[in-house]
């Protein structure tokens, strides 16, 4: 991974038309500024877990005890 | 092909009803085809079944009938990813975790699957969006919208 030092205000540049820039630093948070085109979809990672965990979770879901639903064979 | 599912015991499968997540799901990276199964009883709640591991089964429905105004951008990327031509082509659908206790049934706002009728091509896209959460609970989004509760599930 590369790591990088950077003060307040400062960026750093990814490609041609990413940029990322440290707006302030308090405590232990950091609040960064991500500039980069519309077809780049930017998203806290641990969302994308959070998704993931989600999904485990919906794909052992009840079935049986909803009294909407039977377990026809005929779709 | 015949395919074992969770939920319907055996059921005939037409490849033309294969979806194709090219990236599987999170959290199910390994799964890369699913069909969905419903029937009359099953609605408005279907079933995407992993083709290739029957205990995958996530039960997922329409966002739209339980959220009216729900709304968000597809990225180029996916709309790239998915060869999608025109927008009345994109199917979309939420996912639903159901808990024994049905009554706290929530949905998933933050990640809608969607997929592109014309080459059963899908992905499940995230959206960080503050508005539409990963845990939504049903019973909420059916207060709000004035709907009759029992509509959705007999809790």
């Amino acid at each position: 991974m590369l790591v990088l030092t950077r003060k307040q205000d400062e960026h750093i540049l990814i490609g041609k038309d990413i940029s990322v820039t440290v707006i302030n630093v308090e405590k232990d948070k950091v609040r960064i500024g991500i500039e980069a085109p519309k077809h780049i979809r930017v998203i806290r990672g641990e969302l994308l877990e959070e998704i993931g965990q989600e999904n485990r979770l919906a794909a052992s879901s009840e079935y049986v005890s909803i009294g909407l639903l039977t377990d026809e064979k005929e779709i | 092909m015949e395919i074992q599912t969770a939920h319907f015991g055996k059921v005939e499968v037409a490849d033309s009803r294969i979806l194709h997540f090219e990236d599987g799901l999170p959290g199910l990276e390994d799964f890369k085809r699913y069909v969905l199964l419903s029937n009359e009883e099953s609605r408005p709640v279907s079933w995407l079944q992993a083709i290739d591991e029957d205990h995958i089964s996530l039960p997922v429905t329409d966002p739209f009938k339980m959220c009216p105004d729900y709304s968000f951008d597809i990225s180029q990327d996916d709309i790239n990813a998915l060869s999608i031509k025109d927008v009345k082509d994109v199917f979309v659908l939420s996912v639903l975790v159901i808990p024994k206790n049905v009554s706290i049934m929530t949905i998933n706002l933050s990640a809608p699957i969607i997929i592109n009728v014309r080459n059963n091509k899908g992905c499940q896209i995230v959206l960080d969006k503050r508005e539409y959460r990963v845990r939504v609970p049903v019973s909420e989004l059916l207060e709000k919208s004035g709907k009759d509760g029992e509509q959705i599930c007999l809790c």
